[in-house]
């Protein structure tokens, strides 16, 4: 099965909103992990957590290089769909 | 066969070894009165667990109040050796150390007594610490070693000023009232020990995976729960090859695992606490200790 990047994107920012304890629709894609106030802890968590529901493995390591939801959900949509 | 409350200590502190003969007697040190300040051989009980250590059992030191059991077979989480020191314990408040690895600095016990008086529901929490220059999981690029730890803690004349463990110390948070994730020096009521059925067993693997932050996490959600946090203490991990603190593989490995696992049993993600809470400092509770 194939997602989007905007799947993807939106399947980040509710992870993301669930972690902040906040409803705010607007968390910018474009904004990096530190400054949208996640630590890197929760970083390794949510990729274990990818891992758990898109059956992928997510070297955490990504993260950094990809460090914004847009660039993640980008390359994250690339690796799923390769497999497919 | 009424209850002898006369003698009841004011304070129980579970903690849970496995392998631990090198560091547990500093950890039991650190807790015992005459370290802690401001506390009396009578105002504390120490339970310590051995859950099933397959090496040479540590050597303890004497002190009151002291009760060291060794569980036979256990799981290998250390959920269930904690609710079992939760059973045995009888004061009003109690702290869980699910990790004996970890000295405490000298005014925990008097800090979590004073903020037990500030709150009908307090959960009291502690900074965590790593001895040495960096995270234990990254010892070996460190080149960190348990010979080193043991000439850190002689370069302070540990213990005779448990303060000085700061001196020798990495923080695991970025400060100690920003966001964390856990606390291995953690105080609550027994009530609310008993209304939280302590640490949830569900999570059985070695080590107890998120079974601290879980509990966090639920005793934070109860009713009238209020975070108050000893800013100016802390829990020192001495390096002894735990499950999560080994190697940085091993930590990722258990973070994710670990992070999935809670996702599916909560329904949300394991995350940090990010509320400030009531900040204690040494000022505010030890200032009429001589």
């Amino acid at each position: 099965m194939g997602y989007s990047q905007a799947e993807i994107e939106d399947w980040i920012k509710k992870y993301i909103q669930s972690v902040l304890e906040t409803n705010s629709t607007a968390l910018p894609v474009d904004c990096e992990w530190t400054d949208l106030g996640v630590d890197s802890v929760e970083l390794v968590i949510m990729a274990g957590v990818i891992e758990d529901d898109f059956d992928i493995a997510v070297d955490p390591h990504l993260l950094v290089d990809y460090p914004t939801i847009r660039d993640f959900s980008r390359h994250l949509a690339t690796m799923l769909n390769r497999r497919t | 066969m009424p209850v002898n409350t006369a003698s009841r200590p004011r304070v129980s502190v579970v903690v849970i070894s496995f392998n631990m003969a090198r560091e547990l007697p500093r950890t039991i040190h650190s807790l015992s009165a005459g370290y802690q300040l401001g506390i009396a051989p009578a105002d504390l009980e120490i339970i310590s667990l051995d859950n099933g250590s397959t090496e040479e059992p540590a050597k303890l030191p004497s002190i009151p109040g002291l009760v060291h059991l060794q569980l036979d077979q256990p799981p290998p989480s250390p959920s269930f050796a904690i609710n079992e020191g939760l059973k045995r314990a009888r004061g009003d408040l109690i702290g869980v150390w699910i990790d004996g690895a970890r000295i405490a600095s000298p005014g925990i016990i008097a800090g979590a007594l004073h903020a037990a008086k500030l709150s009908e529901n307090p959960i009291i929490t502690t900074p965590n610490y790593q001895l040495g220059r960096g995270h234990h999981a990254a010892r070996n690029a460190l080149a960190y070693s348990r010979e080193e730890e043991d000439e850190l803690l002689q370069g302070i004349s540990w213990p005779s000023d448990g303060y000085r463990l700061f001196d020798i110390a990495r923080s695991e948070m970025r400060s100690p009232d920003g966001p964390f994730i856990e606390s291995n020096g953690i105080f609550l009521k027994k009530a609310a020990w008993t209304e939280l059925g302590g640490y949830d067993m569900a999570f059985d693997e070695p080590g107890g995976g998120y079974a601290n932050p879980d509990l966090l996490r639920r005793a934070l959600d109860l009713p009238g729960a209020e975070l108050v946090r000893l800013v100016e203490e802390g829990t020192f991990h001495q390096c002894h090859g735990g499950v999560s603190t080994s190697t940085e593989e091993g930590l990722i490995a258990f973070l994710k695992r670990g992070g999935a696992k809670y996702r599916r049993l909560r329904g949300r993600p394991a995350s940090f606490v990010r509320q400030v809470g009531t900040l204690l400092r040494k000022r505010d509770y030890l200032a009429d200790i001589a």
